[in-house]
């Protein structure tokens, strides 16, 4: 079986690497100056052999071993100032590291690589790093800058649309993303319906985006995986930072408890729309608002210790008239460990909690009643980190996770009862090696398997359906009703032609057991989560890609192309005119199989007074699933032809900044009628296919400008201005069909559209 | 900033936050072959069995609805093994009066229209009485169901409750077709339980109804079978454009026509509303 061939050739070539003759460690923590933050992916390079480079892992750490000598290391992050260190090795050394911050910081933002070319040199693929400095210099709605929002204007990676929170990466559904906020899965990231994203950047430090193609600690989605690490707080100073904007504000407080040992940080928004719809008659019944919270403590117990606790907690209200209010968000809690065995040892273990829920109040005096619906994780995640030589990095652990899902618990305060679904449990269970193999000077390749298990546990109904959909009987009983095992193999290699170019590829399988059920492209709040079951199999997909990149002139200019091909088993779509509000959502399900391919352009200058990029995806995403569409092939929802996107920013003197974004997009596929009839007097349209029309093309302009206000003597602050949908193009949010009032005989496509001319301004300050 | 222009900049943003903008668009939709749309009634009520027959249009089309002459229709009751032949008494429209369902039959319906032979088949259900439907007037409190308050004068709100004879067997599916001085004003609660104990049952469906004093409403409880039942349960989805994946709801028609036949019972109720 060719499993087990890989797995020997695993087990060789981990054990291999021990074996390997007797060297000294370097290893240590590298941290900023001024605020004691951990760097992530910071770099060390040994002088003598600028080749090797060791970039530091989510917790500042680094390791790499050298054979005894004389050496000088450079340690450098993008922003600061690099800082160099001659050591003679002679035993193992701890070498923590403080960088300053580069005093003209703005010139030297870039996006993606702290190392020149980082973006040529790792093995990785399908990588996608982000500042979150650079956020606040584009355009954005409301004036909000969002990581999550600048992630989209990447190749591969597609917006949803107006209003709308989800992204779809590489012909991916939805849900097939894992948004993790310090470890903590996010299960919707937005507010406001999707206007923000959950992720406050003033508490974010980094943010990496893998298109399908991530190593193998992470698992349990098919399309990428978005990690975004909090800020751990400053250890050094306290800071105030904040911002006031038209509809939201925002406060970031962060300082020592105990100075260079321990520190706390505390960041919160809040809008205020709100407030001002109670000016309005017309609106005075309704409201809409959001806050969130982002918490985290950090301790330094020992030289080998740390402790992290972080929480996050965001909820969003929707009031309709008095008598119909929804609200929804997210709780998140983590708590870290990191401890250093030695210098070639470090764990990191985590326990998390992760929550996701909305409730419907409806208060009306002849039918009140509340639905609950709920997703809920127990989360222990343990990974290893040893680094046995200079070209060998591994990473192995576990993680454990226990879901329960409230499908919607209807509560009646009156004495009526209506029966409700029992919640329902599973078990999601991985284990996972990894190795980041340097072979040669110009080969990397970085390889790793991922054994994973989900448990579908008992305890709660499960049904027996028949071939058309019907319920035949229910399975009760308390143990497991279904186990499924997968194991998914992880490469992905890059191969230097020379300093500045280089060629990847990758294959990667991932599987996921969580599904969305929503009726949008989108997402909506009350969309529905369900595990495996009996009758839902585990999404797996095989995703091969390619890469080409190049820099040129010196770095300033990056280059990439890069293709894949991803086919997909067990994906699930809704029978002819599912109705999704059904108790057995299972009944309104087919699966069948899904193919996804494309190209990805990116063109990028990230130094100098005038900065951006050019990003152009060419993709296909289909379906074939048995009972839709006469069992042919068919595109799936998020497919799009062309996605392009351009941003632009000038520094045009210390004080002004300017941005512009313009992105283009082919319309989303979906079912239009092709006909109509006539039928009890209503008009009956007539479909042909599914998903064989596509909504009309999407296409916007931002402007962002930025204004340094001169220094106060508490205070440095910063006016920015942003223009949304400059030339105001009426993008389509929702198409429908209706007979039109003056003649019953003629039927119209009506769109809604939901922004033209957004303008914002905010204020945002640093307390000295 | 100038502060006297920031009500100006709110009025605006909470304007285009809360009411989109909608137009009409062209959007260009393919042409389809015209097919045939067939729809068939057998009730247990006297002059009720009717077949229409009629054809698609494209979209863009405007002209009415083409209707389907010199059909040979016929309604072939299996039970008792009797073929009744319809006759078209307006153009499209085939009836026979005399021709009443019993609860329990198997009726299959025989449409041939040129060389073409559509057939349909479905069981009448054994049906549940109702004894009467007591008014309530929900007057002072809003509901949240229907139009908000306020507008155009259909009158206001109005709660039916029906009431039921004790009954010993009925079967599972049925739908309250309301009508509103003699216009179909909507078919709602499609239903398919009865609850656990279907022959002692209570609960009592309150119906919503937007009336003024002295309308007549009727309320026609119509249990239907289980293809018809789905099939108008995926109509609802297609009409209003509910669901995730529009599509044509699956007929009991064989050959390609789009519509229904359905044997089902039917009971009115008729008030004038107080």
């Amino acid at each position: 079986m060719k499993y087990q061939i890989i797995i020997i050739i695993f087990i060789l070539s981990f054990t291999s690497t021990l074996l390997l003759a007797q060297k000294y460690t370097i290893s240590g923590y590298i941290t900023d100056n001024n605020t004691g933050e951990y760097l992530i992916g910071a770099v060390v390079r040994v002088k003598n052999s600028p080749d090797i480079g060791y970039g530091t892992n989510n917790y500042g750490f680094y390791s790499l071993s050298l054979a005894k000598g004389s050496y000088e290391l450079e340690f450098s992050y993008i922003g600061h100032l690099k800082e160099s260190v001659n050591i003679t090795l002679t035993a193992n050394q701890r070498i923590n590291v403080t960088l300053k911050e580069a005093p003209n910081k703005l010139q030297e933002i870039v996006i993606t690589s702290n190392n020149d070319n980082a973006n040529v040199r790792q093995s990785q693929m399908g990588l996608q790093k982000l500042n979150v400095e650079v956020a606040g210099k584009l355009p954005v709605i409301f004036g909000e800058k969002d990581i999550l929002k600048i992630l989209q204007l990447f190749p591969g990676i597609k917006s949803g649309g107006d209003g709308q929170s989800g992204f779809t990466v590489r012909g991916g559904t939805i849900d097939q993303n894992l948004i993790l906020l310090d470890d903590a899965p996010i299960y919707n990231a937005s507010h406001l319906l999707g206007f923000f994203s959950t992720f406050n950047s003033d508490a974010i430090k980094d943010v990496s985006l893998y298109k399908g193609t991530a190593p193998a600690q992470f698992g349990g989605r098919l399309s990428s995986v978005v990690d975004v690490k909090m800020n751990d707080g400053n250890n050094q100073n306290f800071d105030v930072k904040g911002g006031i904007g038209l509809i939201s504000s925002k406060i970031n407080i962060e300082g020592p408890i105990q100075k260079g040992k321990s520190s706390f940080l505390f960041s919160g928004r809040r809008t205020y729309v709100d407030a001002f719809l109670k000016l309005f008659d017309r609106f005075k019944n309704n409201s809409l608002s959001f806050y969130d919270l982002n918490a985290k403590l950090n301790f330094k117990t020992s030289d080998r210790d740390r402790l992290f606790i972080s929480g996050y907690l965001g909820r969003d209200a929707l009031e309709l008239n008095k008598r119909m209010g929804i609200n929804w968000g997210n709780k998140t809690g983590t708590v870290r460990w990191n401890h250093l065995f030695n210098s070639k040892l470090f764990s990191n273990s985590s326990l998390i909690y992760s929550d996701y829920d909305y409730k419907i109040d409806i208060e009306d005096p002849h039918n009140e009643f509340s639905i609950l619906s709920s997703i809920r994780d127990w989360n222990l995640k343990q990974t290893f980190q040893y680094f046995p030589d200079s070209k060998n990095e591994w990473k192995l652990g576990y993680n454990i996770i226990y879901h329960t899902i409230t499908p919607g618990l209807i509560n009646f305060p009156s004495a009526t009862t209506m029966s409700n679904e029992e919640p329902r449990n599973g078990m999601e269970s991985a284990i996972f090696a990894t190795n980041n193999w340097q072979a040669t000077n110009k080969l990397k390749i970085n390889y790793g398997i991922r054994f994973s298990s989900f448990m579908v546990l008992g305890g709660s109904d499960y049904y027996n359906l028949n071939a058309d959909k019907n319920v035949i009987d229910t399975i009760q009983q308390a143990g497991p009703i279904e186990n499924y095992l997968n194991i998914e193999p992880r490469l992905s290699l890059s191969y230097s032609i020379s300093e500045s170019c280089s060629f990847k590829m990758a294959y990667t399988r991932n599987t996921q057991n969580l599904h969305l059920i929503t009726n949008s492209v989108s997402g909506s709040p009350t969309d529905k989560w369900i595990m495996d079951s009996n009758n839902v199999k585990p999404e797996i997909s095989d995703q091969v890609s390619l890469g080409y990149f190049r820099n040129f002139d010196d770095n300033i200019y990056e280059f990439s192309v890069e293709s894949y091909y991803k086919s997909m088993q067990n994906q699930i779509d809704y029978k002819d005119n599912a109705d999704i509000q059904v108790p057995v959502i299972e009944t309104q399900l087919l699966y069948g199989k899904g193919r996804a391919y494309g190209l990805e352009v990116l063109l990028r200058k990230s130094k100098g007074k005038f900065t951006g990029w050019l990003g152009y995806s060419l993709s296909r995403s289909e379906k074939q699933i048995e009972g839709i569409n006469k069992n042919h092939w068919y595109p799936a929802r998020q497919d799009r032809t062309h996605d392009i996107s351009i941003v632009g920013m000038y520094e045009i003197s210390n004080r002004w900044n300017v941005s512009a974004i313009w992105v283009y997009r082919t319309g989303n596929a979906i079912s239009f009628p092709s006909g109509k009839y006539m039928l009890e007097g209503q008009t009956v349209w007539l479909y042909t296919e599914r998903n064989g029309y596509r909504m009309p093309a999407y296409h916007r302009l931002d402007l962002g400008a930025t204004y340094k206000l001169k220094e106060h003597k508490l205070f440095n602050s910063e006016l920015s201005f942003s223009l949304f949908n400059a030339y105001g193009r009426e993008n389509p949010y929702i198409i429908t069909f209706e007979r039109s009032g003056n003649d019953p005989n003629q039927t119209v496509a009506i769109q809604t559209s939901l922004f033209r001319w957004v303008p914002s301004i905010s204020w945002n300050f640093t307390l000295k | 900033m100038k502060f006297k222009y920031l009500p100006v900049i709110l009025i605006f943003l909470t304007t285009i936050l809360f009411s989109g903008c909608e137009k009409e668009i062209d959007i260009n939709l393919n042409a389809s072959n015209p097919k045939f749309v067939i729809e068939g009634n057998i009730s247990n009520v006297f002059s009720e069995a009717k077949i229409k027959i009629s054809k698609t249009l494209n979209f863009n089309e405007t002209t009415d609805y083409p209707l389907v002459s010199d059909a040979f229709v016929t309604i072939y009751d299996s039970t008792m093994n009797i073929t009744d032949t319809l006759y078209e008494s307006i153009k499209g429209t085939y009836t026979k009066q005399s021709l009443v369902g019993i609860e329990g039959h198997t009726y299959i319906m025989s449409v041939k229209i040129g060389t073409q032979t559509f057939t349909a088949s479905s069981t009448m259900p054994y049906r549940l009485k109702m004894d009467t439907i007591i008014q309530q007037n929900l007057a002072g409190t809003a509901s949240s169901f229907g139009p908000p308050e306020g507008t155009p004068a259909a009158g206001s709100i109005i709660q039916l409750l029906p009431e039921y004879l004790n009954t010993t067997h009925t079967d599972k599916f049925f739908q309250f077709v309301i009508l509103r001085n003699d216009s179909i004003l909507n078919r709602i609660n499609l239903r398919s339980d009865l609850g656990s104990d279907p022959t002692n049952f209570s609960f009592p469906f309150p119906l919503f109804v937007r009336a003024k004093k002295d309308d007549t409403v009727t309320v026609d409880l119509q249990f239907i079978d289980k293809n018809v039942y789905n099939y108008l349960y995926g109509l609802t989805q297609n009409i209003n454009q509910f669901s995730a994946s529009p599509s044509n709801p699956t007929s009991n028609i064989t050959n390609g026509a789009l519509g229904y036949f359905s044997a089902h019972t039917s009971q009115k109720e008729t008030l004038i509303i107080k």
